[in-house]
Formats: C-alpha cells, sequence, structure tokens
C-alpha cells in the first residue's frame, strides 16, 4: 500500500469516535503487520523474537494510539515510523532485560529462527542467507539504521526520529554500517 | 585512497558522496553523484571498484525483502491478541468509575454519620463509638481491600 494512502487512512481513523477508531487502528495493524515483521525480523535476526517484538509494539500503539499525532504539514510523524520507533525501543528493552538474564535478545548469527516457520522456507538462496548473517553481525545501531534506510525508504531525518539520534549521527552509523557490510559480504565471499 | 583527477567539493572524501548515492532510497544513479565527483571517478580506477562494490552490495541487501512473508490469517491472530493484551493492560490499570464513585459515596456517607452522631450523642457516647470504630477500622479495610480485589480480578477475567 503506498504511504500516503496508509497516512489518509491514519488521519480518517483519527477523526472517527473512539470505540471506532480502536476498529480502525485494527484494520491499520492488518495493513501494516508484514511490514513491521518484516522490520523487526531484520532487527533482530530471530523470527520469535521478531514476533514478540511485534506483538508488544502493537500493544503499545493501541494503548497510545490517542497520544499519536499524525503528520499534518511538518509536524507530526508517519504512522509506520512511528510503529517502528516503538519496535525499536520495545526491541531495545528486549536486549536490556535480556542482558541482565540471559543472552535471548542477541541476535542469532545466520538468521536464527529466520527459516523457522513454513512460509520462510523459500528463504534458502545463498545470497539471502548470507545477507542474514551479514545483517546479524552489525552493532544493532548500525543494523535499524541500515535497515530503515534499505528496506523502507526512510528519509534521514526520519530515522533519526525512529532511532532517537541526530541526522549527522544517523549518516554516519549508516556510512560504517554499509561498509561493514560490505566488508562481511566479502567474507562471506559473495562479493 | 589515490587523489588522481579532480577534488571534489566542500572538501569531502569522494567516497562519502559515492556512499550517500549508492545508498539513496530510488537506487543508484550516476546523476545522483556530484559532476566533481564524476571527474575524479574517471581519474581514479580504486574509487570506481568502491562504487561497484557498493552497487553490488545494495544489489544484494535487495535479495531479502522488506515485508515478511505471513499469511492474512496469521496477522489477524496476531492483531486481535494484540488487542486482547491492549485490553487487559488498560482494565488492570485504569480503575471502574462506578468504583471510585463509591469510594467516594463511602467517605461521603462516613463523615455524614460522624456529623450526625456527634449532633446526637452526648459526648461521651459519641467518644464511646469513635472508639468502637477505631477497632473496626481494620477490619473494615479489609473488606474493602478483598471486595475491590474481586472486582478487578473479574473485570481481568472479563477481558
Amino acid at each position: 500500500m503506498p504511504d500516503h494512502e496508509l497516512e489518509s487512512l491514519v488521519i480518517a481513523a483519527k477523526a472517527v469516535d473512539r470505540a471506532a477508531s480502536t476498529s480502525a487502528l485494527e484494520a491499520l495493524l492488518t495493513r501494516v503487520y508484514p511490514r513491521l515483521l518484516g522490520y523487526a525480523l531484520k532487527l533482530t535476526c530471530n523470527r520469535c523474537l521478531a514476533e514478540e517484538v511485534c506483538q508488544e509494539t502493537m500493544v503499545r500503539a493501541i494503548t497510545g494510539w490517542r497520544r499519536y499525532r499524525p503528520v499534518r504539514g511538518r509536524a507530526g510523524v508517519s504512522f509506520q515510523a512511528w510503529l517502528f520507533r516503538i519496535a525499536t525501543n520495545v526491541y531495545r528493552d528486549i536486549r536490556r532485560k535480556s542482558a541482565r538474564t540471559a543472552s535471548a535478545g542477541r541476535p542469532a548469527p545466520g538468521g536464527g529462527g529466520l527459516a523457522a516457520s513454513a512460509e520462510d522456507e523459500a528463504i534458502h538462496s545463498i545470497e539471502r542467507e548470507a545477507m542474514m548473517e551479514a545483517l546479524a553481525a552489525l552493532p544493532e545501531e548500525q543494523r535499524a539504521v541500515l535497515v530503515l534506510r534499505t528496506y523502507h525508504d526512510c528519509s534521514y531525518r526520519e530515522i533519526s526520529e525512529i532511532v532517537g539520534c541526530p541526522e549527522g549521527t544517523v549518516k554516519s552509523r549508516l556510512h560504517y554500517a554499509v561498509l561493514a557490510l560490505r566488508e562481511e559480504l566479502r567474507r562471506r565471499g559473495v562479493l | 585512497m589515490r587523489t588522481r583527477g579532480r577534488q571534489p567539493t566542500q572538501g569531502r572524501h569522494p567516497r562519502v558522496d559515492l556512499l550517500e548515492a549508492a545508498w539513496m532510497p530510488a537506487g543508484f544513479h550516476l546523476d545522483s553523484v556530484p559532476a566533481e565527483v564524476r571527474d575524479h571517478l574517471e581519474g581514479c580506477p580504486e574509487c570506481r571498484a568502491f562504487l561497484d562494490e557498493l552497487v553490488a552490495t545494495r544489489r544484494l541487501a535487495g535479495a531479502l525483502p522488506a515485508e515478511a512473508e505471513v499469511s492474512l490469517l496469521e496477522v489477524q491472530a496476531a492483531v486481535r491478541r494484540a488487542v486482547a493484551a491492549a485490553g487487559r493492560q488498560a482494565a488492570v490499570a485504569q480503575p471502574n468509575w462506578r468504583e471510585r464513585l463509591g469510594f467516594v459515596l463511602m467517605a461521603g456517607a462516613m463523615l455524614g454519620a460522624q456529623a450526625l452522631l456527634l449532633e446526637l450523642l452526648e459526648p461521651a457516647g459519641f467518644m464511646a463509638f469513635q472508639v468502637a470504630l477505631n477497632w473496626l477500622a481494620p477490619f473494615l479495610f479489609y473488606i474493602i481491600f478483598r471486595l475491590d480485589n474481586r472486582v478487578t480480578d473479574k473485570r481481568a477475567g472479563e477481558t
């Protein structure tokens, strides 16, 4: 679905009353979920963890829906960027908690559970495997910036809002992430 | 890096411009590279090779889909779970308005009863009533606490 269409749906969902707004948000989440899961998968490099991140993201989105301000002119933030910001924070929280207890939040080298479900059987090409492994090898901050720029066409401004750092830092992280990715792919012999 | 050919503007390393151009959301186009850097590329095979590697890296990155492969049924189930979880959280976090009203009315009734008894009873009788109330207070609080927990548990179960 094109972004402008999604944003107009978001504005329509915000305009209706509370009960209708919740069902409209439900419909919006249903549409955005594959994209959200795609982001979470690349961020966590682990299918189970990605689903957990998505679940908690949606819960926080539903409870915080009334506080969300859609894009109007230069103000506000796009619905997708808002969800991605929540997902990034959720993943950070999980990592923080798991760092205290065990290494559950750490991305599994080699993609971990990415190919765990039946529909992921298709993901067996060498390039995809190598790409996931290379992504998993990147530091978390660099990985988030790279994924947002590469797969979700986010602007530097949007990325800075999502990951919570200045635009200059985003550019620098992207720079190092691309170089590290190139090295990783080269090391695996696919480049 | 060799710096043959014309140097790029703004004192930036040409590879910074190349990397930015290679990672534009719309994909790489040589036109998006500043003219100075394009001139530099013609005279620098190392930067040319660097650019080729960047473009190849970007192509490989494109091998992964932006969206996860997930069935509509799974999506709907996940969203429904999230809605239910959010409902549970909201129910536990926010007390019902009826409970709030109940507590306010109870406090008002207690104050009213005290004022009435103060008017009706002799000072000694009122003091005796106060002592009895002080003795009963923990039991009253216990009953209210149990009642509140039962209401909250029941509501959480319903959601």
